[in-house]
């Protein structure tokens, strides 16, 4: 198993290395370099050519992406034009809020979708499970910037209830602050982990061993909790690393709405800016998070369920 | 029960003592104090107003430091802030200013006259973004320790107005020397509040100046500016109390803020819309062409539909704060038959097809343009839409690979020199990239700049901008206000037309 996962680290480095050559096109692809977004309407010729200078972008391509892969191996993502301050700096104050964030919208997506799966899985095809079901649907169709508008409009303006602006003053403070945003990325969520585990759940509870541990009299919750539960869990872990991707997308408009200084609002920004060093590097630390999460989920799998362990 | 009545009685009798107690401190807290958040939409990107380029930048710099003068409160004229008073030599080629006595920076050093010529030496660099608001002065020396001495090299009109504007703010020189590349994050100036920290890309904290030269003023403690980049997020973050000033409010945000109780602030005449036009794409070379579009703009309809009556009709393509403004100077106003008329006389009498870019993200702007499509379409010309990423159309506009830019204008002087200079005088930015070359406006911008009678200059500007609702090379659409909302509890918030909030004067009732 650690050979297994030390092998799977492996194959981050070359997954990296792609992101990296993608993005550092990419980024130079889009029309507009930073010395228009940061000089606008001003810019004369003599201080868009200072800029550039200055960026190193008059360099052709392949030699700048050199220059920046041999500095990243060091250490040196570069500078931030905008802030005029080192990439590394700008961007790694900023991870600790969004994995929060990250941490609390799975959480909170996986505290509501257990029971609406169950009683959807259980009721099937009852009132109940079509109730589920078209209100999950509905909640799939908003988009985050609308749903996180109403919820803090709702909760934060109209009832009072939590606190809509700001990442907190830290500890618990932190994490009731986090909640509205979260939940708004949850709402999201959701609905996906819902219909598989939903699935999932029907399925395991058609099996073999589920009737013969109904026959032999296992007590309902012991009967669900133990064995059910957790032998339809697997797909959920599946479904969430997948959909992680999707997961970042709505950090980063959470994060404009409830005023987080995370990574994600930071990413937009840069793009709107050109600010290219903290664009490659944020992209670097979303694409690290996506493949260790994935990582992750295949312990989990393990952890779940033995036979994968033994498979290997 | 009598107990329980007697109980009842003293609670009530605690109560009423509280309340008094509570509300005499409250009246007390009302004249000093307190922290007032203010959401805008961006974060800013330095301190140093020799770097700066957007306007978060500007109005914060405006907001820390202080200048040798200031824009008096109608805006119409400048008065003294660290220059006591001036004089300017008969000739208009040397001026030379008192410097008030007692002025301290935030670490109670005093400030001199080696500070002032220090940062005006680097405002009137001409290859710095700004130099060209102070393009005539040469020199700037301390003649004495309390006087500051400017040289021009021909008489400079707008120069007080230059003097007033974010550019020309004085800090201190050894604070600058001292933080050598980190000056535009460590400023020190001497305004009434000075920098506590900048969370980049959350908030900037500004706290009270101990050694402000004004006495009794600030009033407020703390003054913070919050990043809430969506529209509807600063709307709310108002609406439950997180802040008490909400920046750049969209005017179709406008009653959401009023119904949630906030006051609406807003600056009217300091900022005009208007497209500029390729004039190396045929048709729009042709003036005739330029002005039946132009004729074609239903302003009115535009500023009650799109902006919610918070614009009205702009009537010059200056802003009608501008000094020297001329609101009488042959204004353009919707008219199609006047349109039809002046489309006949052009190469194109029966119309044309084109495309313009409206930056993505600009409902306002994209709708000004909606509305103007249609009546274009009634005089037989067909404006496609096409939409751009900001920096994208930005890109196209420097490089003149544009067809037709929807804009605005500010303006970070009062001085119609600053827009008419690059607008009307081809010979720095070819006219905003319009490619418009008159040489009898260029002559005009120029003569203006050096006119001390301020008689003589008006007939200067006024012909200025009778020649641009003439050749229309820019069309102008509408005035927009500059819209702030703001919490019933913060008292004496005047924002001027230069961005400068002016906290010094505002205060909190809790």
């Amino acid at each position: 198993m650690i050979r297994y996962i030390a092998g799977r680290f492996l194959q981050v480095v070359p997954v990296l290395f792609g992101v990296s050559i993608v993005v550092f096109l990419l980024v130079r692809l889009i029309p507009g370099d930073p010395s228009v977004a940061v000089l606008g309407s001003r810019a004369t010729p003599e201080l868009v050519a200072r800029v550039r200078d200055q960026l190193g972008l008059d360099l052709p391509l392949w030699q700048q992406y050199l220059n920046y892969l041999s500095h990243a191996l060091r250490g040196d993502f570069g500078i931030s034009f905008f802030y005029q301050a080192n990439v590394w700096d700008v961007t790694i104050v900023r991870l600790p809020i969004t994995l929060a964030l990250m941490a609390m919208t799975v959480l909170i997506s996986v505290i509501i979708a257990v029971p609406f799966a169950f009683i959807s899985a259980v009721r099937r095809g009852q009132l109940p499970d079509h109730a589920v079901r078209i209100a999950f649907t509905i909640a799939l169709g908003m988009p985050v910037f609308w749903s996180g508008i109403m919820l803090a409009y709702l909760l934060g303006v109209k009832w009072r209830l939590l606190p809509i602006a700001g990442p907190g003053h830290g500890g618990v403070d932190t994490l009731v602050h986090l909640l509205l945003p979260s939940l708004t990325i949850a709402i999201a969520i959701a609905p996906i982990v819902v219909r598989t585990l939903r699935s999932s759940l029907i399925e395991v509870l058609g099996s073999d061993f589920v009737t013969t541990g109904r026959a032999m009299g296992l007590k309902p919750r012991f009967l669900t909790l133990n064995y059910v539960l957790r032998n339809s869990l697997r797909p959920v872990v599946t479904v969430i690393s997948i959909n992680f991707g999707y997961l970042i997308g709505g950090t980063v408009i959470a994060e404009q709405i409830f005023s987080l200084a995370g990574v994600g609002s930071l990413l937009i920004g840069s793009i709107g800016t050109r600010d290219y060093a903290v664009i490659q590097l944020a992209t670097l630390i979303f694409a690290l998070l996506v493949v260790l999460v994935n990582l992750a989920a295949d312990v989990i799998y393990m952890v779940l369920d033995p036979r994968m362990a033994l498979a290997r | 029960m009598n107990i329980v009545k007697q109980g009842r009685r003293i609670g009530l009798l605690m109560a009423t003592a509280l309340g008094i107690f509570a509300s005499a401190a409250g009246w007390a807290a009302a004249q000093t104090g307190g922290t007032l958040v203010v959401a805008r939409p961006a974060d800013i990107f330095t301190f140093d107003p020799y770097n700066t380029q957007d306007d978060r930048s500007i109005f914060t710099e405006l907001t820390i430091y202080d200048r040798l003068v200031k824009l008096t409160a109608d805006g119409k004229s400048v008065e003294p802030e660290l220059a006591t008073a001036w004089k300017v030599s008969p000739d208009g080629l040397t001026a030379d200013f008192t410097l008030r006595e007692g002025v301290k920076f935030w670490d109670g050093s005093p400030m001199t006259a080696e500070d002032v010529v220090f940062s005006l030496t680097r405002a009137i660099d001409q290859t710095g973004s700004w130099g060209f608001l102070f393009s005539p002065v040469k020199s700037v020396t301390a003649v004495d320790a309390k006087t500051v001495r400017l040289t021009m090299s021909e008489p400079f009109a707008p120069l007080l107005p230059a003097l007033s504007t974010f550019a020309a703010s004085i800090y201190s020189k050894a604070n600058f020397e001292k933080q050598g590349t980190a000056a535009g994050e460590k400023p020190m100036g001497s305004g009434a509040f000075m920098l506590e920290s900048w969370n980049k890309g959350q908030e900037v904290v500004l706290t009270k100046n101990p050694n402000y030269w004004q006495q009794g003023k600030p009033s407020l403690d703390k003054v913070i500016f919050r990043v809430v980049g969506d529209d509807n997020a600063r709307m709310l973050q108002l609406a439950s109390g997180d802040v008490q000033i909400a920046t750049d409010v969209p005017p179709n945000l406008v009653d959401q803020a009023t119904g949630s109780g906030a006051q609406i602030a807003t600056v009217p005449g300091s900022a005009v819309g208007f497209v500029t036009m390729n004039e190396k794409i045929k048709p729009f070379d042709e003036a005739a062409v330029r002005c039946a579009m132009a004729h074609a703009l239903d302003r009115e309809s535009i500023a009650k539909t799109v902006y919610f009556g918070k614009a009205t009709p702009a009537k010059s393509i200056l802003p009608s704060s501008t000094f020297f403004y001329d609101g009488n100077a042959d204004p353009i106003g919707y008219d199609l038959a006047k349109a039809k008329e002046l489309l006949a006389k052009s190469s194109v009498p029966t119309g044309f097809t084109f495309t313009a870019t409206v930056p993505t993200g600009d409902s306002t702007r994209l709708s000004v343009a909606q509305i103007w499509a249609a009546s274009l379409a009634q005089i037989g010309i067909t404006m496609n839409l096409e939409q751009v990423e900001a920096t994208t159309a930005q890109e196209m506009y420097n490089t003149e690979k544009f067809t037709m830019r929807m804009s605005g204008w500010t303006n970070d002087t009062p001085d119609p020199d600053e827009l008419m200079g690059v607008a009307l005088d081809y010979q720095p930015q070819n006219g905003l990239h319009s490619s418009y070359r008159n040489d009898e406006a260029r002559k005009l911008v120029l003569a203006g700049r050096g006119q001390l009678d301020p008689a003589e200059r008006q007939k200067t500007y006024t012909e200025l901008q009778r020649i641009a609702s003439r050749d229309c090379p820019f069309i102008y659409t509408v005035e927009e206000d500059r819209i702030f909302a703001v919490a019933p509890s913060v008292k004496g918030f005047a924002p001027n037309s230069q961005g400068k909030y002016s906290f010094e004067d505002v205060s909190m009732q809790p």
